[in-house]
């Protein structure tokens, strides 16, 4: 970044130094915007009343409609325009011994917390599972069970922070080496 | 103007409008159906504001979504993203031009107690192109442990000049947990178990 | 063990946010963007037009139109590059306004330079000799040289802040330097 010349750093040091701000000053200002009508969002778009544009956005949603189906996502999907880098994925297996259950599914990141998006598979002694395939990456994830209780990976890393109090686990998708 | 001829007009703009809104109302949508009114578009500002500052948008989501999952109230959801935002700025001012994987993970760092001037080390300590998540996170486990964090980015820096892998970040975690569980003091646990990475061979769990 | 830092930044509303809840009708979020903004602006209005009377008028008609017209602001761009052009612009006003006056009570033969002669500064302000090489640098430059090194703007905000291309800003700035260097030299004067 460009700094100004080093013989010059005191005087910009006074240079940006606050002033006080004189508090009459301060109270002039409010009174003037006390007397200003408050501003509203600006409503006309390129000289056209919002009716004529309600109009068109009616006839609009019917062929929006027909052209969503294709273009826009479903909402399980993580939309890829926000992702950068690999796009490939690989399968993780998530696992929770928990014999007393009667569901488990996995919530997290890459199914936008939905409860039902992932339910784990029981297997023998209760040891449920399931794969996902997943984006390189870090996921923030939960095992909710019997659709209440919340319940961190215990093989995995813990997730700091603000969970919601309810715990969470964070698992990093590390890059297919070669 | 003409009434008909305006009517018009405004078909053809919305028209045009549409192709551009469409997406982006579908993306914004996940959350206008999760969350309360109020919630979502506070959540909302916050996703626009970070787009404009070359942000990930996605994290953010993804943290409004989890707290709708769990049940929490909309202040506090607004407040974790929030506070999120503020983390990626910090981490985007640390690691600059990084990849969206980096932000988030500097962001993780950071709310497990990370300092900047550790997170500023490792990034010193790694080489062009090598992702910095592993590294981070594994940071962010140390400290949490209790490790002081410049301590802790001294042994991993070693390990990002040294080139480790992804995979031997994540094995070093699983074998500081193993000694620590032991007894080690965490700091000493992560010295010896990264020269052992280093020095090598380490036999690989399989 | 020392103290870990949780991220440097506390949670805090983004002018964003601050701006649609002023639009959705909170009157006490403008006087948050206005507690955020205010000095700033004054130590600009203040660096740029040579005195503290004039800064404060002109700082208070910059939030008063920002006010009125905080419906247009698109938050493509930053709040702050937005008031600032406001800002610049009541600052010209104001220092035409001031150089007016000055003429008008000097109009007995002085012969005045382009610039505006200061009026006694904040108590405590910057020093008289700061002030003085200051004002004798065309307004242009001056503005210029407060835009990129003391409010620290891209070349491309300040372009959009004063209408002025980017090789013209770079320019001033440089002459503004040089002749700051020169006047103010190795040995600055009152520090």
């Amino acid at each position: 970044m460009e700094r100004e010349p080093n013989e010059l750093t005191p005087v910009f040091r006074q240079l940006r130094g606050m002033p006080g701000g004189s508090a009459a000053a301060r109270a002039r200002l409010e009174r003037a915007l006390a007397g200003t009508p408050p501003p509203v969002r600006t409503r006309r778009v390129l000289g056209l009343p919002p009716l004529s544009w309600a109009a068109g956005l009616i006839g609009l949603f019917l062929l929006g409609a027909l052209v969503e189906r294709r273009v826009v996502q479903p909402s399980a999907v993580a939309p890829p325009a926000t992702v950068s880098g690999e796009t490939a994925t690989r399968p993780v297996q998530f696992v929770l011994v928990a014999s007393d259950a009667q569901s488990v599914s996995l919530v997290g990141d890459f199914n936008d917390w939905d409860p039902s998006a992932s339910p784990l598979e029981r297997g023998e002694g209760g040891v449920w599972s399931v794969v996902l395939p997943l984006r390189t990456g870090q996921f923030t994830y939960s095992f909710l069970v019997d659709g209440r209780e919340w319940r961190a990976d215990p093989a995995a890393l813990r997730a700091a922070g603000e969970d919601f109090g309810r715990p969470s686990s964070v698992l990093l998708v590390a890059r297919a080496e070669t | 103007m003409r009434a008909s001829l305006r009517h018009a007009l405004g078909l053809v703009l919305a028209l045009a409008g549409a192709f551009i809104t469409l997406p982006l109302a579908a993306q914004e949508s996940r959350l206008a159906v999760r969350l309360d009114a109020a919630t979502a578009a506070a959540v909302e500002r916050i996703v626009q504001d970070a787009r404009e500052r070359g942000l990930p948008a996605e994290p953010l989501i993804q943290k409004a979504l989890q707290g709708a999952s769990k049940q929490a109230g909309g202040d506090r959801i607004v407040q974790a993203v929030r506070a999120l935002y503020g983390r990626l700025e910090t981490a985007k001012s640390i690691v600059g031009a990084g990849t969206e994987s980096d932000l988030v993970s500097v962001a993780a760092a950071l709310e497990a107690g990370a300092t900047r001037s550790s997170l500023e080390r490792l990034r010193a300590a790694r080489r062009e192109g090598e992702p910095f998540a592993p590294a981070c996170l594994t940071l962010a486990f140390l400290v949490g442990k209790g490790v002081e964090p410049d301590r802790a980015a001294d042994v991993l820096g070693d390990l990002l000049v040294a080139r480790a892998r992804d995979s031997d970040f994540m094995l070093l975690q699983r074998l500081i947990d193993a000694d620590v569980r032991a007894g080690a003091p965490p700091l000493e646990a992560a010295r010896v178990r990264a020269r052992g990475l280093i020095v090598g061979p380490v036999r690989r769990v399989p | 063990m020392a103290v870990a830092q949780r991220g440097l930044r506390s949670v805090e509303v983004t002018d964003g946010e601050l701006v649609e809840r002023v639009l959705g009708g909170d009157p006490d979020a403008f006087n948050a963007l206005v507690d955020r903004h205010y000095l700033p602006c004054l130590r600009f209005a203040d660096r740029l037009i040579g005195n503290s009377a004039d800064a404060e008028e002109a700082v208070q008609d910059t939030f008063v139109r920002a006010y009125r017209a905080l419906g247009r602001y698109r938050d493509r761009q930053r709040l702050r590059s937005w008031l600032f052009r406001i800002l610049v612009n009541r600052c010209r006003t104001q220092a035409r306004r001031a150089e007016r006056r000055f003429r008008l009570d000097h109009a007995a033969g002085e012969r005045m330079s382009g610039s505006v002669m200061p009026a006694p500064a904040f108590e405590g302000e910057l020093n008289p000799a700061l002030r003085s090489a200051l004002a004798s640098l065309p307004a242009v430059q001056r503005e210029a040289l407060l835009l990129k090194h003391v409010e620290e703007l891209s070349y491309e905000e300040m372009a959009a802040i004063t209408g002025a291309r980017v090789s013209a800003l770079k320019m001033r700035v440089k002459r503004a330097l040089e002749t700051l260097s020169r006047t103010l030299g190795p040995e600055p004067h009152g520090t």
